[in-house]
């Protein structure tokens, strides 16, 4: 077993995949709870000392967090066999 | 018997992606995403407090979420990364899914479910030796007591198995000359631990050799095979 970092959205609850800071921000990887090919992503903001989860604000950050998940990730998939 | 996980469900749901889907099923997976992800598109994008709870997973949970992500953004044409563990992929599930049948035929489930909702199974131990053993014959002896192996959940795996090994010793003991000598030699072990020592390997290189095995197979590359079965049991069997 493995101990892993749940948050709850609207629709359902998520897993943490991974959490990446790009240009001082954190953005989370969430894959759905019960389908592992229904993921989304979110960036943690502050305010007031506090952390809140946000969604991006535009396509092309979402494309850009990709990429960079991707990268980090690339030789995870290679050496998946 | 009470399952604590369901290592083989997740393994094969990140498997099951590269069965049947096509680039426009992950390229609508990955649309979907996207717009789940950002403002305006997302039904889900009001700001919340970040308090994340724990819980516990099936080991390799959160690996195979992350090549679940990766080889959808891979296929639906969003990274050229990862095309050679993409191949590899593929490779594995179609034969994973046979040598999974030993274990997938006789596994039980009953009505019910333990404390974390998950049903409640059995194994039958006797079972699916005889079906590694006497199917899927294509494959060697090696790669059919790892597909077992493999495939079993991960409660008690290691006890299961040893039943296996156990009934697979049995079962050639008895019918020496019903099985090739590579048959008997594999399966002429009390114990797992034993099969692992007689190939002088630890586990870790046990599973690493064989994966190597497995995508082998899926590419059909049987002059690759034949080497690393060699080196699998060179110097030990």
């Amino acid at each position: 077993m493995e101990e892993v970092k749940i948050i709850d959205l609207e629709d359902g609850s998520y897993i943490i995949s991974d959490e990446i800071i790009l240009n001082n921000t954190k953005y989370i990887y969430l894959t759905k709870e019960n389908d592992m090919m229904d993921f989304c992503i979110r960036k943690i903001v502050m305010e007031n000392g506090e952390e809140f989860i946000d969604a991006l604000d535009t396509e092309e950050e979402f494309d850009r967090a990709m990429q960079v998940f991707l990268q980090k990730h690339k030789q995870d998939l290679e050496n998946f066999n | 018997m009470i399952p604590d996980d369901e290592y083989t469900g997740e393994t094969e749901e990140v498997l099951k992606i590269f069965n049947n889907r096509t680039s426009i099923y992950a390229q609508e997976r990955y649309n979907e995403a996207r717009s789940k992800s950002v403002k305006g598109t997302s039904r889900t994008s009001s700001k919340a407090r970040y308090q994340p709870r724990k819980q516990n997973k099936p080991k390799e949970y959160l690996k195979n979420a992350i090549i679940a992500l990766t080889a959808v953004a891979t296929i639906a044409g969003v990274s050229t990364l990862g095309i050679n563990g993409m191949k590899n992929l593929q490779a594995s599930s179609q034969v994973n899914s046979e040598l999974a049948n030993p274990v997938r035929n006789n596994t039980t489930y009953y009505n019910g479910l333990d404390e974390y909702g998950h049903p409640l199974w059995d194994l039958d131990a006797k079972g699916a030796a005889e079906e590694t053993l006497n199917s899927n014959k294509e494959y060697d002896i090696d790669t059919r007591i790892y597909g077992t192996y493999t495939n079993l959940k991960e409660f008690e795996r290691n006890e299961f198995m040893d039943e296996i090994m156990r009934e697979l010793q049995r079962i050639v003991q008895e019918n020496p000359l019903d099985y090739s000598e590579d048959e008997v030699r594999a399966c002429n072990h009390a114990t797992f631990d034993d099969y692992l020592a007689s190939l002088n390997m630890d586990k870790e290189e046990y599973l690493d050799k064989m994966r190597e095995i497995k995508v082998a197979y899926g590419r059909n590359d049987l002059e690759a095979v034949s080497e690393l079965l060699n080196e699998l049991k060179g110097g030990a069997r």
